[in-house]
């Protein structure tokens, strides 16, 4: 154990792992919503966020940007980022309502065992992810270098960049966002009249299909999202880049609490900051096991994450 | 109570019947032995060279059809083994591939010369050894993560093979991508003095798998048929019921989680001493997921299901190995999109047949009684 | 004829909970639906509502088919169901559930007005509108309940069991909420097995056992059937 490392790397290790852990919760949201209403593992939903990932390069592609492009003026820079933004979540969304209409709406129709949807939606994802393999000829893609961090201040000695900002603002944002829309709107009162009891939902006149396919949207939106910033924050993306980070982000949802959304933030943003900790302090190999480690750990002291269950149990 | 008409029975709406197995249900006892002993004879048979002609499109064109054979048997293995924890006891096991490669390294570390430890244990003496060891680190994880809830124990048991395999990549002991090499063979000789088990022909080997399976396969069905499996059927249909009448039900339910681990590290060992090879790059997650599908898709809770779920994944792969693509795919082999094809074959399969391909008769039951509970998104 | 249900039957998987059921509501009723437990009363009303998919017949309402028709579109064509038992959203508080109950209707004002209707005639609601219905007493939710199905402006209100695990006193204070509701103009059909209360307070009634109608008439007619006395109201 090398605590030396750890203490000299403490502020650097938290204000990287938070960029991180904003990231993970943004992607972690899509799992608790769905599990909220449905209470299904959506296992595609790594892919929608791959295609996220996918769905801004692409965007950015189309408008004349590649990973050899020099860097754009400021102003040019923040209307990219918001082109590529909306891209990536347009394509996130998107796949997620096919994965809604092809791997699972069938299956609810036909009444189907819990165990068939987890199936077919890994069916969904090895589609996915194996589609874009194909197309992608299974090799990693740059991203343009829109943002060249920079310090803009400093913590401990340690750079909070401008692109760290720019993650922790654009997450929070969001989040905030839906945080208010599903405990706010009338459409968000329809998805936990949903989560909390369907059939009662149902004699209000709340149409179910029309919430499940709300909140895939809703979480290929939240996914999309994550999907730029992680663009931004690697450089690069290939077809399996949802695969771990999918596996992550669910632990994350869990660890806060599934199908409450201010588990998701709590969960995403307490992983993000121990894997860095954890890698200073046990050697890099040992982070990818950090999510399972703590996940345990917390699961025994409170089996329902650390806020507990709820998507609108009490409020979210 | 006093009523105002004549009481009526509620006459029960008839399910519909499988023809098949209505068919196979109502064979004399001694016709069904004749049939399953022919199936358990073609198993054996099914390697053999003179057969091959017969077998049509069957056998593999590119990978030996008995070393295909051998990689069937150990995924039918598996799956055998994860029916009983997801089949039987319907715990959501995503990790099974953990005690897979708690298994196999066990054999590994004890014969390898390689190992650190310079055991050099007869391989033999090494398969008991690797499932008490999977056994107990079945426990292991089941003793704390089995009191929760069915969806945690998903991501628990996804953690604890990504924990096995990241501990296998990365603890020097277990050697990483290195790994274990010469890892022995079984003992015995044929007539001729040549090994029985070895390199060129593997045709042993399977049939060794194919006797493990039937051994297995009776020792599951006894347990299923036993108590254990009526307290295993009343947890998975609820568990709290199952409770409230005074089930052990987390003793149950670790059990079934021993008992898969156990068939999981039989399986494993079979595997390392058949490749004589074990490194930390073939126990990934995409393995356990690939098995669990195998076992839903065939049939969970139903034997003859998990077997065929078990064989399919394992063979069909294989089998697209040399089979030419159409030219506009700008793919030689449609091995290449094996796992595009999966992938569609699941989601359909699932759509269609949502009990799996053989529907064990209780899950059947279970479906339509799930037609007067709240359902998945009603 | 409001509502009209022409030979319905349900089945529960392999069990028939209904065998051929017809009833009527007319504009302006209320009409009491009785049985003991299990006759399928809750489920006649979940046929209605469209929760369960019946096996045959049909149910027609305000001159349309609606017997394909999905559960949440019939509240916009304006039938709603207050659940039985304790079928409010128990994270919400009182004033989402009752928001939810005008989830199918966008006319902000005629929504706040129906609010301080509902206030008006539940006035506990309104002491409690910032509580989260979980928190709230059986007597408190079955008003919510009620209170929540009439945010919906329902041409047709479906009670299932309003009285049920109430105390005498609160039994008393529902039902002539119930009967001040129709005065103001709802149509009410009204399951219960509190007979004598229901009875009393309805137009017409019918009497339902193991998934038939045994007997109908008005609520006076039933309420002195020597048959109807004997095995529902604890008369000999």
């Amino acid at each position: 154990m090398n605590v030396h490392a750890f203490l000299h790397n403490f502020w650097e290790n938290t204000i990287s792992g938070l960029a991180q852990g904003a990231i993970y919760a943004l992607f972690a949201l899509g799992y608790t919503l769905v599990y909220g209403v449905l209470r299904l593992i959506n296992f595609a939903h790594s892919e929608v966020f791959m295609l996220g990932t996918f769905g801004a390069i692409i965007t950015w592609q189309a408008l004349g940007l590649d990973q050899d492009s020099p860097t754009p003026s400021f102003g040019p820079v923040v209307l990219y980022l918001i082109v590529g933004l909306a891209g990536a979540m347009v394509f996130s969304a998107v796949t997620a309502t096919i994965v809604e209409r092809v791997a699972y709406r069938p299956l609810r129709k036909r009444n189907a065992p819990v165990l068939a949807f987890l199936i077919s939606a890994i069916g969904a994802s090895v589609v996915l992810s194996e589609l874009v393999g194909v197309l992608s000829r299974r090799k990693p893609r740059g991203v343009p270098r829109l943002v060249q961090p920079e310090a803009v201040f400093t913590i401990g000695g340690a750079e909070v960049t401008n692109l760290t900002i720019g993650i922790l603002v654009v997450a929070f944002g969001l989040m905030f966002a839906l945080d208010r829309f599903i405990n706010r709107s009338r459409l968000g009162r329809g998805v936990r009249a949903v989560a909390q009891d369907p059939n009662t939902a149902a004699l209000m006149g709340v149409n179910k299909d029309r919430v499940i396919m709300l909140i895939f949207i809703l979480g290929g939106l939240m996914a999309g999202a994550a999907a730029l910033l992680y663009d931004l924050k690697i450089g690069g993306t290939d077809f399996f880049a949802g695969f771990d980070l999918g596996i992550k982000a669910f632990a994350a949802a869990v660890l806060g609490g599934i199908g409450n959304l201010r588990g998701a933030l709590v969960g995403g943003l307490i992983l993000g900051i121990l894997e860095p900790y954890t890698s200073s302090l046990f050697g890099t190999q040992w982070t990818a096991v950090t999510a399972f480690v703590v996940l345990i750990i917390i699961l025994l002291f409170r089996p329902n994450g650390i806020l507990g269950e709820s998507l609108g149990r009490a409020r979210a | 109570m006093t009523t105002l008409s004549e009481p009526v029975k509620s006459e029960p709406v008839r399910t519909r019947q499988n023809p098949l197995r209505g068919r196979w249900s109502r064979l004399p006892r001694s016709a069904r032995w004749a049939v399953l002993a022919g199936v358990v004879v073609l198993a054996y048979l099914l390697p053999m060279e003179w057969l091959e002609p017969y077998l049509g499109f069957i056998p593999t064109t590119e990978t030996d059809w008995a070393s295909t054979l051998v990689i069937v048997a150990y995924y039918v293995l598996l799956a055998l083994g994860l029916n009983v924890v997801v089949g039987y006891a319907g715990l959501l096991d995503l990790g099974y591939v953990g005690f897979f490669a708690v298994g196999a390294y066990t054999v590994a570390v004890l014969t390898s010369p390689d190992s650190s430890l310079h055991a050099n244990w007869p391989v033999l003496a090494t398969v008991p050894v690797a499932i008490v060891i999977t056994m107990i680190s079945g426990v292991l994880l089941g003793w704390p993560t089995l009191r929760l809830r069915g969806d945690y124990l998903a991501i628990v048991t996804l953690g604890f093979a990504e924990i096995i395999r990241v501990a296998a990549t990365s603890a020097p002991f277990l050697r990483g991508q290195t790994g274990f090499t010469d890892v022995p063979h079984p003992p015995g000789k044929l007539p001729n003095g040549d090994p029985l088990f070895g390199v060129i022909d593997s045709k042993p080997y399977y049939w060794l798998g194919v006797t493990l399976i039937i051994i297995v396969i009776l020792g599951v069905r006894n347990l299923d048929r036993s108590r254990v499996g009526r307290a295993w059927n009343a947890i998975r249909e609820d568990e709290d019921a199952a409770a409230a009448m005074g089930v052990p039900t987390f003793k149950f339910k670790l059990w079934a989680f021993a008992i898969g681990a156990a068939v999981g590290g039989l399986s494993g060992a079979y595997f390392a001493t058949y490749q004589q090879f074990v490194n930390s790059s073939t126990f990934v997650l995409f393995f356990s997921i690939l098995v669990l599908a195998g076992v839903i898709m065939g049939g969970s809770g139903n034997i003859p299901g998990a077997i065929l779920g078990g064989a399919l994944i394992a063979y069909l792969p294989e089998r697209l190995r040399g089979v030419k693509a159409p030219s506009w795919l700008g793919v030689q082999d449609l091995y290449e999109y094996r796992f595009l094809m999966f992938g569609l074959v699941l989601i359909l399969i699932m759509i269609f047949r949502p009990a799996g391909i053989i529907p064990s008769r209780r899950r059947r039951m279970e479906l339509a009684d799930r037609a007067k509970e709240v359902t998945v998104g009603e | 004829m409001l509502l009209e249900i022409s030979d319905v039957s349900l089945l529960y998987g392999r069990i028939q909970a209904l065998h051929g059921i017809s009833l009527g509501v007319d504009e302006g009723e209320i009409v009491a639906l009785i049985g003991a437990n299990g006759a399928g009363k809750s489920t006649t009303m979940r046929a209605i509502s469209g929760i369960r998919p019946v096996a045959s017949g049909r149910i027609r309402f305000n001159g349309d088919d609606i017997t394909k028709l999905r559960a949440d579109l019939r509240v916009v064509r304006g039938l709603c169901q207050a659940p039985e038992g304790r079928g409010i959203f128990p994270g919400m508080t009182v004033l989402e559930n009752l928001e939810m109950g005008a989830y199918t209707r966008r006319d902000r004002a005629g929504i706040a007005a129906d609010l301080e209707r509902v206030f008006g005639l539940f006035p506990r609601l309104a002491e409690r509108r910032k509580q989260v219905g979980g928190t709230l007493s059986g007597g408190e939710q079955q008003m919510l309940t009620i209170g929540r199905a009439l945010m919906s402006q329902p041409k047709l209100l479906l009670l299932d069991e309003p009285s049920m695990g109430l105390a005498p006193m609160l039994i008393q204070q529902i039902f002539s909420i119930i009967s001040e509701i129709n005065s103001q103009g709802t149509t009410i059909l009204l399951v219960e097995q509190n007979a004598q209360q229901a009875l009393a307070r309805a137009d017409r009634g019918y009497v339902l056992e193991t998934g038939r109608i045994v007997k109908s008439g008005t609520g006076t007619e039933l309420l002195h059937d020597p048959a109807v006395k004997e095995a529902y109201l604890g008369v000999a």
